[in-house]
């Protein structure tokens, strides 16, 4: 088994079939992935994006879990499923390892490392990630609230 | 030609060694000099290690949160619950309060009309409180 280190995925061509191709070899869900979008305005960098999603929808890997994917774009500020970074030097520094043969220690940890990912990959992770949002927006609804009744609380103190 | 096999040795290390100088030079092959280890000897393999340990803490972290913790919230959901028993304390306070704030004498409205006195104040009286 590979590392679970950065993997590039260098392309110009950002239709769906292409990008299917590179993140298979690459390894997507297998280990952290980062593309350079090309584009230069903010809408057509929103459509490659998009297009990096379908792609990991159709190999039906889940684009942040167990592995993370990070698109590289200066002019994109937010994407609502991919990690978006504005320069390659900001990526995390902990999937930016050099790789080299491996001593039996480390052999053994990064077999069990693959049994972990394993385990995540086979849970239902689309349906899992639902229900975590849904939570977090009945959390955010709760927290709204629990301010107003807190504020209607002080408010009838002062009174009183 | 023999390649020789240069050996470093810290500089504490050296002191020890004095005196046994003639005795390395018996050895051609090797040849003993005073500097620090070279850093990247033995570094590469603890990095390598680190990452895999933390990888290793990482992804038990996410095992357990969508495996145990977030199956239990789907099963018991208490969010509904909360919201549910916020809403009606939220009722309650308002039944309490509106009441007190309708009422003539009421703190609001005394301060409503105080506040309004001093913005809409006729301007012949304000210029005479001035003077």
């Amino acid at each position: 088994m590979k590392l679970p280190v950065f993997e590039e995925v260098k392309t110009t061509d950002f239709s769906v079939p292409v990008l299917v191709k590179l993140l298979h070899r690459a390894g997507a869900g297998r280990s952290a992935i980062y593309i350079h979008l090309t584009a230069k305005e903010a809408e057509q960098a929103q459509t490659q994006a998009d297009a990096v999603v379908s792609a990991f929808e159709q190999l039906g890997v889940h684009p942040n879990l167990p592995y993370p994917c990070y698109v590289i774009s200066p002019i994109l500020k937010f994407h609502p499923v991919l990690n978006v970074v504005a320069l390659e030097q900001n990526l995390p520094s902990h999937f930016r390892q050099k790789t080299k043969r491996l001593k039996n220690k480390e052999q053994s940890l990064l077999n069990r490392v693959k049994l972990v990912s394993d385990k995540i990959t086979n849970l239902d992770l689309s349906e899992l990630d639902q229900a975590v949002k849904t939570e977090m927006k009945e959390h955010k609804k709760l927290y709204k609230l629990t301010r107003e009744t807190h504020f209607l609380e002080m408010l009838l103190k002062s009174i009183k | 030609m023999v390649k020789k096999n240069i050996k470093r040795v810290p500089t504490d290390k050296m002191k020890e060694l004095s005196g046994f100088e003639e005795v390395f030079d018996l050895f051609e092959s090797t040849e003993i000099r005073e500097g620090s280890i070279d850093p990247r000897s033995g570094d590469d393999t603890f990095q390598l290690y680190n990452f895999l340990e933390n990888e290793n803490i990482r992804l038990q972290k996410l095992d357990q949160f969508y495996s145990s913790k977030v199956k239990t919230l789907k099963k018991h959901p208490q969010s509904k619950n909360l919201l549910a028993e916020q809403k009606q304390k939220k009722e309650q306070l308002l039944k309490q309060l509106v009441p007190k704030i309708l009422s003539h004498d009421s703190a609001f409205n005394e301060e409503m009309e105080r506040l309004f006195n001093k913005a809409f104040k006729p301007v012949d009286q304000t210029t005479e409180s001035d003077d």
